[in-house]
């Protein structure tokens, strides 16, 4: 752009210096072709942007680590009218491992009625990608002229962590006067049941249809007796994006196999964008998904969020962490806490502290077994 | 490559979270036919237009349908050629072959048609530039053959061309090399063609191929400003695009010829006295900041406020060399219209008017052309006596812009090379810089009316040709009233005579009314308030200048000059420090009625200004002055040195028949041109008596006084020898040792240069080779270069990159390729940055680290 507009004034300067000394046909054609040619690269150009939109899509919206996925962005323009050069400012995103990349993509288009292009992005990490269109820029034939069209499309590809059940049987082993802490929960009784607003995050299946139909809002129904239950899982949603991943695949293996052997859990992380403890309520994968989906949208915390652990109050609780330095400071007591972390230094343990270091995603499977072995033995 | 916003500083740092893979666009694949449309209606432009314009100035015999259906051929030819790379190698090499046995067959014809395409040429060259160039010696052959074998020659010539041409639009697609090779025949040639429409077939070239190189970008992949720029060439329709701008391009053109072509291409006054400044300061620089004289060298307009005081260097201002030696005027600016404060041109428009009967010819030598045509043809002894003379003129520290011409000018100024006239005024070089070197050439036939008289009364004598009543003879005339200055004037040819005058004669006599209608209409134009003050004064004073003897019916064009001469003479001191007109005043109202001093542009504004109060066209002028003095002081070589104390202004008036005539009215001046005596004017003065002079004895006790000063200036300074040697004179031999050292640097910083820009060209195009492997080897081994000169260890993961690229059997991805150059470039950056300047410049253009 500013090459061409630079070239421009040079050629006008030019012009109008032989002009100056050389009067005459030559340079007096020159100058006049060179002052009128602008205004007609300009009127052509906007009737070519006329009735001109975009269109961002994404194919498949959710995808594996390691799969391509692709972001489809088209012009549709009515006009066959030439554009010299498209100008695409896009923004790639992941808000879980904080990375954002903004890119100019020029392309040399004929015109926009048949403009359109793929941009393949492949998942390396669990996360949301997203994909933002910020502004597109359209330059006439000349390179001197430029229409800016704001945008605010965005498209977005999920990538969860694989839901791959563990090859563990839980025993049903039965403890003082409760029931033990593997098996499924029956269903809530009136008593233990609290009225709240719904939040982001909440399963459709814990809205309260009726009372939302009375309050005109949606009211969930949330059941403190599995909160307080038996078994609640942790993700401390801060560090660095390896960790965070691992966490995560850690995280899907231990919901993959507790649904699959239907036994219910609580999933519990800070969000540090709405400074709160989000707790659900998981049954199933797909309630996993669901609190997963929510939980991928955030970035995650610059601090460790262990401290929240305390308000956990459940006998079992498996925390997942890359901050084990920080349990230190924690005051649980509520029951046993197995603590699963990527971080291989020495932590202060506490009595009721059951600490499993060094968890890679090349040996997960293996690890979250032995962990879990270590908890059962615990617990008998 | 990426930039991840959380880590600025590292910035061959790529994601984690995910990769991004390069942007696919499904362009779609052009109409072939478009294409090849396309490339043969570039191509189709440039040759035509370039045939066109060459045949139009050097106009060939040769046959023309021939040359237009081969040029047709060929074109397609070339187009098909260039177009389709697999089967264009087969069809160039072709073509070299049969174009090769074509010149071994028809060689002597080619040579020939060579030989006689060159004559023509040249011939018309010397009909363009009035060069002496010689002929080849042909043997005489028939016409026909001629025509052949000029059609062979011109067609080879035009198939290497056009060849040549298709390769760099076609093949190539370089906007560059096609202006060059495009770009210089019309400059050069646009000017000497009968068809100047031809340009808009250039221009519509011109803006295709910028329009579809504007479309066009490369493949490339930057960083600025933080954030990454792809650029991708995913756009195949350009073909598309111009056939889509034809239409518009030629409306556009035939809107701006047809609608803005309508008025001057001339450009407004501004911009006319703008370029006079411009280029009065690149001459003072050109000069090495020796001043101009105020006068003598005004361009478009003389600034009468301006010259409070004027110095002279006594420095050689122009050189000439005569066939004859004697004093003339060389007229440099005309002033046509007085303002009160200044000198201007006439306004083009008003002399349009009469420009139509003038055509091809110029008002400039009109009085030469009748001297030679009419009065030559009609009586051969005249012709006898018909002296010609040749000027060479060089403008040395004067004005470069400015043809300085001498009265009685026959040369056509519009052959005069780079020249252009300014209405019927004077002559200018439309280069730049101007022309410094110039050839006139003059009819020494007597510039005043009384020579022109004497002549006449020659012929009288003779008997042969009734010239006396050729013109109204000035002698015989009175001009006592505006209505016998009007019919002087307005009929200066009888009905009579031109009767008798054959047809070229009568178109001559018919300019010559019409001119001299135009210079009553135009040139006796005054501000009101000065005409008013100046007749009234010559209606109290004027008869004081009149000799007693001449009663009042018998005051003819020769008194009334002379007694305004005389008056005017009289008037004042002459100095070379008057004073500056005060703010507001007219220059020759302060200086005739109440200054009484100033130099020559004072004396000549006032005389042109009492000539125009009574009635008489007169015009104001400036220039040089060739005196006696200069002329005896001519060198060896027989040139004339000028110094610019001889710059001059003065009066002329004009007078049918004869032309514009000089009228010397400073103090102390006295020129004789071409062998006329002006004295006689003078001496005609000398008669008034002394009684009759207005003001007073003073003021004759101030002219005699102030001719004593002008003993100074008149007669001439003694220039000193080394400064009448002219700057050109410069022994080029000292130069030679200046001028090697000069091209040796020039030659080392352009080998530095051009080495620089190939070592960077070929590293910045690593980024996009096809084998990264090898690229990235290539990038590694420059890395490794810079850090051994810096003492630097190569960092590991370009070590294991260079040994993945070597020993691995997997391709190094773009994005591996892409971090060892930011790294590179990184690297390079932040060494460069701690470098002092003169390192820098070794860094860069020495040891082209970057």
């Amino acid at each position: 752009m500013v090459k061409y507009r630079i070239f421009y004034i040079i050629l006008f300067l030019l012009l109008c210096i032989g002009y100056t000394f050389l009067p005459g046909y030559f340079f007096w054609v020159a100058l006049v072709t060179l002052l009128i040619l602008p205004l007609i690269s300009l009127a052509l150009t906007l009737l070519a942007i006329r009735k001109l939109t975009v269109q961002l899509d994404c194919t498949p919206k959710s995808s594996q680590k390691g799969l391509s996925s692709a972001f489809h962005i088209s012009l549709i323009g009515k006009s066959h009218l030439p554009i010299a050069k498209i100008r695409v400012s896009l923004r790639t995103e992941n808000r879980l491992s904080n990375e954002t990349i903004s890119e100019i993509f020029c392309f040399s288009a004929p015109n926009a009625r048949t403009f359109s292009f793929i941009r393949e992005c492949t998942p390396l990490t669990c996360g949301t990608i997203f994909c933002h269109i910020d502004q597109i820029t359209l330059i006439d034939f000349l390179g001197l002229f430029s229409f800016n069209k704001p945008m605010k499309l965005s498209a977005c590809i999920e990538t969860f962590p694989s839901f791959f059940p563990l090859d563990l049987e839980f025993p049903s082993v039965k403890t003082e006067g409760n029931s033990l802490p593997f098996i499924p929960q029956k269903i809530p009784t009136g008593d233990s049941i609290q009225i709240r607003p719904f939040q982001d995050g909440d399963s459709l299946r814990s809205i309260h249809w009726k009372l939302s139909a009375k309050q005109e809002a949606l009211i969930v129904r949330e059941n403190f007796a599995s909160q307080n239950g038996i078994l609640s899982i942790y993700l401390d949603f801060s560090g660095n994006i390896q960790e965070l991943d691992c966490l995560l695949e850690a995280l899907g293996m231990l919901g993959a196999t507790l649904s699959a052997q239907q036994i219910p859990f609580r999933f519990l992380w800070y969000s540090n964008t709405d400074h709160r403890l989000v707790s659900t309520q998981i049954l199933t994968i797909e309630d996993l998904r669901t609190s997963l989906q929510q939980l991928l949208s955030h970035t995650p915390s610059v601090t460790p969020t262990l401290s929240y652990l305390s308000e956990v109050a459940t006998p079992i609780v498996i925390a997942l962490t890359c901050n084990p330095n920080f349990l230190s400071a924690i005051n649980f007591s509520s029951g046993k806490l197995l603590v699963l972390t990527t971080q291989t230094e020495n932590a202060i343990p506490q009595e009721n502290f059951i600490i499993y270091r060094g968890l890679t995603p090349m040996h997960l499977q293996n690890q979250l077994k032995e962990a879990l072995s270590a908890l059962q033995d615990e617990i008998k | 490559m990426r930039k991840i916003k959380n880590q600025q500083q590292n910035i061959y740092t790529e994601p984690y979270g995910f990769l991004l893979e390069p942007p696919e666009s499904p362009a779609k694949k052009e109409s072939l036919v478009l294409i090849l449309l396309n490339n043969f209606l570039l191509a189709s432009l440039a040759v035509i237009s370039t045939v066109l314009l060459v045949l139009s100035v050097f106009p060939l015999s040769i046959h023309t349908n021939a040359l237009w259906a081969a040029i047709f051929v060929l074109l397609i030819f070339f187009t098909l050629s260039f177009s389709f790379s697999k089967i264009g190698n087969i069809l160039i090499w072709g073509f070299i072959f049969f174009y090769c046995l074509g010149v071994y067959l028809y060689f002597s014809d080619i040579a020939q048609g060579f030989i006689l395409c060159v004559n023509q040429v040249i011939d018309r060259f010397n009909n363009l530039f009035g060069t002496d160039f010689l002929l080849y010696t042909t043997k005489t052959t028939p016409t026909h053959l001629k025509e052949q074998q000029c059609t062979l020659f011109v067609l080879f010539v035009l198939a290497a061309f056009i060849c040549l041409l298709c390769w760099i639009i076609i093949y190539k697609q370089s906007i560059l090399l096609s202006l060059i090779l495009t770009l210089p025949l019309p400059i050069l040639l646009l000017g000497y063609t009968p068809y100047p429409s031809l340009f808009l077939l250039f221009l519509i070239f011109w803006f295709l191929l910028f329009v579809q190189n504007a479309g066009k970008q490369k493949q490339r992949t930057k960083l600025r400003k933080g954030k990454w720029i792809h650029s991708f060439n995913t756009a195949s329709s350009t073909a598309k695009n111009s056939f889509l701008w034809l239409p518009i391009l030629i409306t556009l053109i035939v809107i701006s010829s047809f609608c803005f072509l309508q008025f001057s291409p001339q450009p407004p006054k501004f911009l006319s006295v703008w370029r006079t400044q411009i280029t009065d300061t690149i001459q003072k620089l050109w000069t090495g900041g020796s001043p101009v004289t105020s006068y003598g060298s005004a361009t478009d307009r003389a600034d009468l406020t301006g010259g409070g005081h004027i110095s002279f260097t006594g420095e050689t201002a122009l050189r000439i060399k005569m066939s004859t030696p004697s004093p003339l005027y060389l007229k440099g600016f005309t002033g046509s219209v007085y303002t009160g404060f200044s000198w201007e041109i006439l306004p083009e428009t008003e002399f349009s008017q009469i420009q139509n009967k003038f055509q091809e010819n110029s008002p400039l030598n009109l009085s030469a052309q009748i001297d030679q045509s009419i009065l030559a043809r009609h009586n051969s002894q005249f012709l006898q006596k018909i002296s010609y003379q040749n000027l060479l003129l060089q403008n040395v520290n004067t004005n470069q812009k400015t043809f300085y011409f001498p009265y009685s000018l026959l040369t056509d100024p519009h052959r005069l090379s780079q020249a252009s006239t300014v209405n019927d005024q004077h002559i200018h070089s439309f280069l730049p810089l101007g022309n410094s070197c110039y050839e006139l050439e003059t009819l020494s036939l007597g510039i005043s009316g009384k020579s022109r008289d004497t002549t006449a009364s020659l012929f009288l004598e003779n008997g042969k040709w009734q010239v006396e009543n050729y013109f109204q003879i000035t002698q015989q005339n009175p001009l006592t009233s505006p209505a016998q200055i009007e019919a002087f004037y307005r009929n200066p040819v009888s009905e009579e005579i031109r009767a008798q005058l054959d047809d070229e004669a009568q178109a001559l006599m018919d300019r010559e009314t019409a001119y001299s209608n135009f210079v009553l209409d135009h040139y006796t134009a005054l501000p009101d308030n000065l005409k008013k003050k100046l007749c009234h004064y010559l209606d109290n004073h004027f008869s004081e200048f009149i000799p007693a003897s001449v009663e009042q019916n018998e005051v003819t064009l020769d008194i009334v000059v002379s007694a305004i001469q005389t008056m005017v003479q009289t008037s004042g001191t002459y100095t070379l420090s008057p004073g500056s007109v005060p703010a507001g005043r007219d220059f020759v109202d302060y200086f005739f009625f109440e200054n009484h001093k100033g130099y020559c542009v004072h004396f000549a504004s006032t005389a042109v200004a009492f000539l125009r109060a009574y009635g008489i066209p007169a015009r104001y002028c400036e220039g040089y002055i060739v005196t006696q003095e200069e002329i005896q002081n001519m060198d060896s070589g027989g040139w004339i040195n000028i110094p610019d104390s001889k710059s001059h202004a003065w009066a002329e008036y004009y007078i049918p028949g004869t032309g514009w005539v000089p009228l010397e009215t400073t103090p102390g001046y006295s020129v004789t041109p071409n062998g006329t005596d002006t004295s006689s004017a003078l001496s005609s003065s000398s008669s008034v008596p002394e009684s009759s002079v207005s003001s007073g004895s003073s003021h004759s006790e101030e002219v005699s006084s102030s001719l004593d000063e002008n003993d100074e200036i008149s007669s001439p300074q003694t220039i000193p020898d080394t400064v009448s040697t002219p700057k050109n004179s410069l022994n080029f031999a000292e130069l030679i040792p200046a001028i090697t050292i000069t091209l040796f640097i020039l030659i080392f910083t352009m080998a530095m240069l051009i080495r620089r820009h190939i070592v960077i060209n070929q590293f910045r195009k690593l980024k996009y080779e096809k084998d990264s492997n090898q690229a990235l080897l290539k990038i590694y081994k420059q890395l490794s270069r810079f850090l051994t000169f810096t003492q630097q260890q190569v960092p590991d993961f370009a070590n294991e990159l260079a040994q993945k690229a070597r020993y691995s059997a997997h391709k190094i991805t773009k994005l591996e390729l892409l971090k060892l150059y930011n790294y590179y470039l990184h690297v390079t950056s932040c060494y460069e940055q701690t470098l002092p300047t003169w390192k820098k410049l070794l860094f860069r253009y020495w040891y082209n680290f970057r």
